[in-house]
């Protein structure tokens, strides 16, 4: 036996070992024990419920892994994934809203709402890839925004209903728990069934490895090829997805394995992927039960694998070639005098109705300085914080030459969120400055995170902005786990994560409103740093700007930016992609005066958000971050397919 | 505690003007004959707490963690009712009218039942209202002391208390909280005995049922039940061999407010005597 | 093999420069001079390491052995925008300038000298349309990069790099996406930039007989190491070509000019 085969087959014995001893671990004392006469409660479970719950783990990790394998053949793409490219969020989001507002047809429709869901995203995202040429990053970072957005529309929704709330949590967190071997059996079926669809695709996609074009000259009908191995992938996770919930990262996990095991040319790979990914998710949901034995909480398996799964975006970045893209394609109008005015008169026109313009108890429209001491904090609040956010998107934006870099992108705001998780659980009650302070530690502590992960990489952004997404979707794992509990707390957090401005108290809204001034003079002083920067690294270096330096000050900076405006507005409100984007429509082009009229629409949008979210429900009061982010996703995809066009 | 000298005129005058940020004291504040003039997710009233109705005119707050304050300073309340789950906005209802901070549904080391009737008498003597108290309390022990009486046939039965969230995760209610605290006044036991946590419920996987090895159990499944939960369950084997499901030992209970306070304890301690009194 | 011009002085020197990247060996022991006023070709097969060898020059990569020295003194000595006043530096591919419109890239050249936080004055001003003007882009000041074509946007590149008034230009294959006419116009405007402003101009160029007829001295690597270094005359000969890219080669003399065409056999 070659040192080759030793090393490929080594890992596989240690897997294998290892199921057989956590299989054993469950299985061998309910098997062993005296058989009670009538019902015996031990054997009914391990009948019933565990052994379903370990075949539906078998089936659901082999369905999502061949997916994941598909995605990545088809797409090229080492990070493509049913998690990744938001396909499992669009089917969960999809069963959410089905699940509240067509509760009676769900029964039967269950697998055709996830089959529309996922086919929604999964057609958005790749007409989005096919327009920048399926570049590898840019489909991902499209998919996790997506999937990121999915998630938290899924659970804003489910706070709103928030007695209600858990059912949908534990769907988002994927329970595996069985009580009978229906699920696994139509599960498995339909599984198989796809599985064999695959079987004519796998020569033609052998052959396009070859490239393209080689590929069709040999006969291959390259659309339709593709075409065909998307729908069976979309298909077989959408499936899982309404069958058991949201299983993340297994589906990345797998045919990264494989490829690390030596599994070359696409029947090795499709199959290698698909077993390793069932032996993963089986492993995996073993040892939750077992650990479930202790606790006996709820453990959702979904949850858990999307937690340990997504460091392993991180371990990846290295392998993928990235190289520093330029903004560009579309070009901005001229500046446009009319537009630029509309711009500055945006912000007090705004401000001036959010503060005299309400309704009264009775819900009749009330014009009127009565309210303005309630509502001015929150005036100050939403603009100081749009407006940071807008000036953190331009920096990030420039720095990284990619018109998708947002704070929300960046992951400074999961982090802020992850702190406040560990604050409400951590502490019994935690007062609101203690809540911020955690925040603010969490939100620093990410922005360490980055810059120290991509110290080596010289801060290449796209490697940044991919490992704060990748944070980003390790903080959305978490918090599902936590809300799945439906442990009271999970509550608060989602209350905050929504993007209040309720909690604006004068004194903190001025605070907010002079550190918005204080971080923003600095970005407005390093205007021509920030006008060069997007030549990219090596023509700015060659012009005498301090490229390094410069780009971890301007990092600080945004993440400053964004962590003290996420904790005044919540982490998720895409208003730092927004604001820098009208700008540039607006004609403003230079880094000046893009900063200053990012900040002005920034500020007025957070404002506009704020005042609709307080009117429109009233006296029910919708979070601004969610109206922001409600007004935020249709641009960010207008966006994407705007930029394609060119 | 000297509640007489932090009255205001009004409250002392007898017509408190009173705000209520939770729904268990909202409906103490009903059963102390005082209408609240606004409350917190009013709109769901009907459908989670069912009884005592209430009043037409109260005011609709919007969600409990951010009560609408343009209409909170149009109400110009005398108190603010919070429990400590509003901790974090204390400070910010202060400046409103002044706020009464009562311990009701969290575990602080005493039975979540007595947390609620001293919270029934901290209240009542705020705004003056210990005989109307005195009379709920009363009811409340007469009531108690009948459904025990009813139910002596079946004195020390256990019954497990469930919410279904779909057909295979449940929550159940145990130790410490307040269905299980009258449970053990009306003379019957909770059939789950693992510990939760500070809360008195947990989610499970529903064959988790199983682990309930009492004989005797009943099941009290309570509304809402998400459309089709029984459908599907059964059609697993599990849980057709499941003991505590069979149909004679299983009964689905209209809506009971979980985190409530006496009222709500009463109307627990009613439905759960009908349901296992009807019981052969 | 150093052969320092002795009347203009030397801008760059390189002193036994070697670079291994993963165990491969890009450059070894490169020891070569360039002097102001002339344009000097470096040239050599694909993956000879011209392009590399640039970069190193121009601070994009760090030498692993040996010491790079402009005027007499370690490049990592200078400060940026110091070094960015004495150098600059043009990549193969320097992009479509973001959505800067031309007089804005070209603008840019004015950086080192303004930096972050000093006036734009009306010097810079009309340095930036001298520039525009020698690169014969008057007309096209308000238009985005991008929507030029390419040989136009090269030219506004060199631009910035004109307006950047620096006394040495490095520039990686500045012709390669142009037409012959406007390859001789580019050269051309580069040989006289380094003629009557004594610039020290270093390009890497593919094409040898392009390098024989407008550059001053000709650097040619193999494999990473220096193959030959001269004047045209005595790079392009059978001999020394073979030598450089390893085939036969013929060397005509186009009729009427002292300039040697060097062509396969």
């Amino acid at each position: 036996m070659t040192w080759g085969m030793t090393r490929r087959l080594g890992p596989i014995l240690v897997l294998a070992l290892g199921i057989a001893l956590l299989l054993w671990l469950l299985v061998a004392a309910p098997l062993s024990a005296q058989a009670a006469p009538g019902y015996d409660p031990v054997k009914m479970r391990l009948y019933h419920s565990t052994l379903p719950r370990l075949a539906t783990a078998v089936i659901a990790g082999f369905a999502l892994s061949l997916a994941g394998a598909l995605f990545q053949q088809v797409l090229r793409n080492p990070l493509a994934s049913p998690t990744t490219l938001g396909i499992s969020a669009g089917a969960h989001l999809a069963l959410v809203v089905a699940t509240l507002f067509f509760p009676a047809h769900l029964g039967l429709g269950r697998d055709a709402v996830a089959l529309l869901g996922s086919a929604l995203v999964a057609g958005l995202i790749m007409a989005l890839g096919a327009r920048r040429g399926f570049s590898p990053l840019s489909l991902v970072l499209s998919g996790l925004v997506v999937s990121l957005w999915c998630g938290a529309l899924a659970a804003i929704l489910a706070y709103l209903n928030d007695r209600s709330m858990v059912s949908l949590f534990i769907w988002g967190a994927g329970s595996l728990s069985m009580q009978s071997w229906q699920i696994p059996l139509a599960l498995g079926w339909k599984v198989g069934l796809l599985a064999l669809c695959c079987l004519p695709l796998l020569r033609p996609l052998s052959l396009m490895d070859l490239g393209d074009g080689a590929a069709a000259s040999l006969g291959v009908r390259l659309t339709r090829i593709r075409l065909a191995a998307l729908a069976v992938a979309v298909a077989l996770s959408a499936l899982v997805t309404s069958a058991v919930g949201v299983i993340g990262f297994i589906g990345l996990v797998a045919p990264v394995l494989a490829r690390l095991l030596g599994a070359r040319g696409s029947p090795v790979f499709l199959l290698t992927s698909g077993l390793i990914g069932a032996a993963l998710l089986l492993v995996t949901d073993t040892a939750i039960q077992l650990a479930a034995g202790q606790f006996s909480d709820l453990l959702p398996t979904g949850a858990i694998t999307a937690v340990f799964g997504s460091p392993l975006l991180l371990v990846l970045l290295p392998r993928l070639k990235i190289r520093h893209r330029v903004i560009g394609g579309a070009v901005a109008p001229p500046q446009r005098m009319p537009r630029f005015a509309l711009v500055l008169a945006a912000l007090p026109l705004m401000v001036v109705v959010a503060v005299l313009l309400g309704r009264d108890a009775g819900g009749a429209w009330v014009m009127g300085t009565e309210m303005a001491a309630l509502r001015l904090p929150r005036v100050m609040t939403a603009l100081a914080a749009g407006a940071m956010l807008a000036v953190a998107g331009v920096l990030l934006q420039r720095l990284t030459g990619n018109e998708m870099a947002s704070p929300e992108v960046l992951g400074i705001s999961a982090g802020a969120t992850l702190g406040l998780a560990a604050s409400l659980f951590v502490l019994a009650s935690p007062g609101l400055p203690v809540q911020l302070g955690f925040a603010g530690a969490g939100a620093c502590a990410v922005l360490a995170v980055i810059l120290l992960a991509t110290r080596r990489t010289a801060l290449a952004p796209e490697r940044v902005l991919l490992a704060g997404i990748a944070l980003g979707a390790l903080v959305d794992a978490l918090s599902g786990l936590l809300a799945a509990t439906g442990d009271p707390r999970a509550l608060a957090l989602l209350r905050w994560m929504s993007g209040s401005t309720y909690n604006a108290a004068p004194g903190s809204a001025m605070l907010l409103c002079a550190a918005a001034v204080a971080l923003a003079l600095p970005a407005l002083a390093a205007r021509r740093w920030l006008d060069l920067l997007p030549l990219g690294p090596a023509l700015a270096g060659a012009l005498g700007v301090p490229v390094g330096r410069a780009r971890l000050g301007l990092f600080a900076l945004a993440g400053a930016l964004s962590a003290v405006a996420t904790l005044g507005i919540g982490p998720l409100s895409f208003v730092g992609l927004m604001a820098p984007h009208l700008a540039r429509e607006a004609g403003l082009r230079r880094a000046l005066p893009q900063t200053v009229g990012a900040a002005l629409i920034g500020a007025a949008l957070m404002v506009g958000a704020d005042w609709l979210g307080r009117v429109l429900l009233f006296p029910w009061q919708i979070p601004a971050g969610l109206v922001a982010a409600l007004m935020g996703a249709p641009f960010l995809i207008f966006l994407l397919f705007r930029r394609g066009r060119t | 505690m000297a509640p007489a000298a932090l009255l205001t005129p009004a409250l002392a005058a007898g017509a408190p003007r009173v705000v209520s940020l939770d729904y268990g004291l909202a409906s103490t504040l009903l059963g102390l004959a005082v209408t609240p003039v606004g409350i917190s997710e009013l709109s769901g009233w009907r459908d989670w707490v069912v009884e005592p109705a209430m009043p037409p005119k109260v005011a609709e707050l919007g969600i409990s963690t951010e009560p609408n304050l343009e209409i909170l300073s149009a109400l110009a309340p005398d108190l603010i009712l919070v429990t400590p789950w509003l901790d974090a906005q204390i400070p910010r209802l202060t400046q409103f009218a002044p706020v009464l901070r009562l311990e009701t549904f969290i575990w602080t080391g005493r039975p979540i039942l007595d947390a609620c009737i001293a919270a029934t008498q901290t209240l009542a003597a705020r705004i003056g209202r210990e005989a109307e108290a005195r009379h709920l309390l009363a009811d409340m022990e007469a009531l108690f002391a009948d459904c025990r009486a009813r139910l002596a046939r079946h004195a020390g039965r256990a019954v497990v208390l469930a919410h279904f969230w779909d057909a295979r995760h449940v929550r159940i209610s145990a130790d410490p909280s307040l269905f299980n605290d009258v449970l053990l006044r009306i003379g019957l036991r909770n059939a789950w005995t693992e510990p939760t946590g500070n809360w008195g419920f947990q989610t499970l996987p529903v064959e988790a049922l199983s682990r309930v090895t009492d004989p005797g159990a009943m099941l009290l499944v309570f509304d809402p039940l998400p459309p089709g939960t029984f459908e599907t369950l059964d059609r697993s084997p599990l849980w057709r061999a499941l003991p505590l499901a069979q149909p004679e030992r299983i009964r689905r209970m209209p809506p009971v407010l979980l985190l409530g306070m006496v009222n709500e304890a009463m109307r627990f301690a009613r439905l759960v005597t009908e349901a296992v009194e009807a019981d052969a | 093999m150093v052969t320092p011009d002795e009347a203009a002085g030397e801008a760059f020197r390189l002193e036994g420069v070697g670079l291994t990247v993963a165990r491969a060996t890009i450059l070894r022991d490169v020891t070569l001079s360039f002097p102001r006023a002339r344009v000097t070709a470096l040239v050599g097969h694909n993956g000879s390491g011209k392009s590399t060898l640039l970069r190193i020059m121009a601070r994009q990569v760090a030498a692993g052995t040996g010491r790079v020295l402009y005027d007499a003194h370690p490049v990592a000595d200078f400060v940026e925008r110091a070094f960015a006043r004495e150098v600059a530096w043009l990549p193969q591919d320097p992009g479509t300038g973001a959505d800067l419109t031309v007089r804005e890239v070209v603008a840019s050249g004015r950086y080192p000298w303004h930096g972050p936080l000093g006036r734009f004055t009306d010097a810079d001003r009309q340095r930036v349309e001298d520039a525009l003007a020698a690169v014969h882009l008057q007309g096209f000041g308000e238009r985005p990069l991008a929507t030029l074509s390419g040989g136009e946007r090269q030219r506004a590149w060199l631009g910035m790099l004109i307006a950047q008034d620096s006394k040495c230009l490095l520039l990686d294959e500045p012709t390669a996406a142009l037409d012959i006419a406007h390859q001789v116009e580019v050269l051309s405007l580069i040989r006289r930039l380094s003629h009557d402003h004594g610039l020290a101009v270093v390009i890497v160029m593919h094409d040898i007989n392009m390098a024989a007829r407008f550059c001053d001295l000709i650097h040619a690597l193999k494999a990473g190491e220096v193959a030959a270094s001269g004047p045209p005359a005595r790079i392009v000969t059978p001999e020394v070509l073979h030598r450089i890219y390893g085939i036969a080669m013929d060397v005509l003399v186009q009729p009427g000019r002292d300039v040697p065409i060097a062509c396969v056999r």
